[in-house]
């Protein structure tokens, strides 16, 4: 009984403990950053009319929306009023420290006050109007949270290159990645046992209502009317990799159907519904956390493998490493 | 680090989970005091405290909002506030709109809903008086649409926008007509 312990507790640790290269956390750092800053881009015309007291949500309604004590732009608009910066000024002033701390984190310059700023900022403009939020909003607020308490500067960034931070595999970065993965494994589970309890995703009604719904049509979908088992059989689909996720994800032998299945979903979203920051984010999180090689063999096999995805996973590197040795 | 500062971090990671667990299933800590408070505001700062049932268990209503502005003339003129200059800020509009749909997740008790519906309308109206400074009056129509099922299509049926509430705003004189 004691060895089987001792062997569970020496298998955790490794699980959880064992050095890793930053890279998975690097190529979600950079994906992130790069999808947020698009979102910035898509949404720049009407940053005032989302934010500010005479914008869509007025004054004391969008305070009713907000949770007590969090930070918002108003507040902020609030201080600087006493430097005689006024309320449009003063979040234009946010908007652009948040695009900055984006490229910073997309570039890995000062990683870690960066995420922290990006992180910090994009809070404070969710808070600042709830009504506006969605899926997009959330899932990014998550990861930069994570993001900034993990090294996630210390791969393909230019702090390694300036010789700033050290790229050497760490526990901390596989203990960030085992914790990123585990919430994305509860996140499909949830998600897939809400789906599952209504009778639109099995009917194929999901379908077909999403996709000829005015706010999310793209396209003329309404020949699916002729094909009903094509929408029944997205709806058991989604529900299958959804709810298979959480076991599928992680051997070896189904872990590329389910990244496949999981951009493909994701990407379907984008194109056929018009979410395309939704879309693009949920597509990055899976290859970025399941199929970049958290290995630190991988860098030294050589630089031709560092800079690649892999789909190596732990035992296989080991056995890789045995060989290097013999 | 040690391991036993480790272990430490693997344990307030497992408490982490739990809390996205906890969310994920719709747990209300509030019931707690202030520590369901304090572990409330940790989950605002972390998105630890949020469900993830999108499109769950199905499509819901949709809503779209329509305002019809009359000048001092009564001239009546049909405008929007989507710009669709992207549909990433239509959606965003579009989400504010929905807060005055009857199944929106703000509101469970009518009278709330009716409250707040009122206060989104008056807020929209608002930022419509704002960009059309001839406006007098302007007149919020909330549509909801209605989808149609796949058997009910086939029979010939079609989805259709149904109008489920109606305000109107008035202000003595326009902001054209105001000296400045």
């Amino acid at each position: 009984m004691k060895s089987f312990m001792r062997d569970a507790a020496a298998k955790a640790q490794r699980f959880f403990l064992e050095p890793a290269s930053a890279r998975p956390l690097a190529a979600l750092r950079i994906g992130l950053a790069l999808t947020l800053l698009g979102q910035a881009y898509l949404v720049r015309s009407e940053i005032l009319e989302l934010f500010s007291s005479s914008g869509y949500v007025q004054g004391a309604l969008s305070q009713s929306f907000q949770v007590p004590g969090t930070p918002t732009v108003l507040m902020f608009a609030s201080w600087l009023s006493h430097l005689s910066v006024s309320e449009d000024l003063a979040i234009y002033i946010l908007g652009s420290a948040y695009v900055l701390s984006l490229v910073f984190v997309a570039l890995g310059l000062f990683t870690r006050t960066s995420l922290v700023m990006a992180w910090f900022l994009h809070w404070t403009f969710m808070n600042s109007n709830d009504t506006t939020n969605y899926g997009a909003d959330l899932f990014a607020q998550v990861f930069l949270f994570y993001l900034m308490l993990s090294p996630a500067g210390s791969a393909w960034s230019s702090d390694v290159h300036l010789g700033r931070i050290d790229s050497k595999p760490t526990s901390a970065a596989r203990l960030s990645l085992r914790l990123m993965q585990f919430h994305l494994c509860i996140m499909y589970l949830a998600s897939g046992i809400e789906k599952a309890s209504g009778i639109q995703w099995w009917n194929g009604e999901l379908l077909w209502r999403a996709l000829n719904t005015p706010i999310y049509k793209q396209y003329d979908m309404s020949w699916m009317i002729d094909y009903p088992y094509l929408t029944q059989l997205g709806g058991w689909a989604t529900l299958f990799f959804e709810l298979g996720y959480i076991v599928f994800i992680w051997p070896r032998s189904t872990r590329r159907w389910w990244i496949m299945a999981m951009v493909g979903l994701h990407l379907g979203i984008a194109v056929f519904m018009g979410l395309g920051v939704f879309g693009v984010l949920m597509a990055m999180l899976t290859p970025a956390l399941f199929a970049v090689s958290a290995e630190p063999q991988a860098v030294a096999i050589g630089a031709h493998r560092s800079s690649r995805y892999s789909w190596r996973d732990d035992a296989a590197s080991t056995a890789l490493r045995s060989e290097q040795a013999t | 680090m040690s391991t036993r500062s480790y272990s430490a971090l693997i344990l307030l990671g497992g408490l982490h989970l739990l809390l996205v667990i906890l969310g994920a299933s719709y747990t209300d800590l509030s019931a707690f005091g202030p520590v369901g408070e304090v572990i409330n505001y940790y989950g605002e700062m972390t998105g630890s405290n949020k469900s993830y049932g999108f499109f769950a268990p199905g499509v819901g209503a949709q809503a779209r909002t329509r305002f019809e502005m009359i000048d001092a003339s009564g001239k009546s003129t049909q405008v929007s506030l989507e710009n669709s200059r992207s549909h990433e800020a239509d959606l965003r509009i579009n989400n504010i709109t929905s807060q005055m749909t009857p199944d929106s997740d703000e509101v469970d008790v009518e009278e709330v809903a009716r409250d707040l519906r009122r206060s989104v309308a008056a807020s929209l109206a608002g930022k419509v008086f704002g960009r059309f400074r001839t406006a007098r009056s302007v007149i919020v129509h909330v549509d909801e649409f209605n989808p149609v099922d796949m058997p009910e299509y086939r029979l010939g049926q079609r989805p259709k926008w149904e109008e489920i509430y109606q305000a109107t705003f008035i202000q003595e004189k326009a902001a054209s007509e105001v000296p400045k």
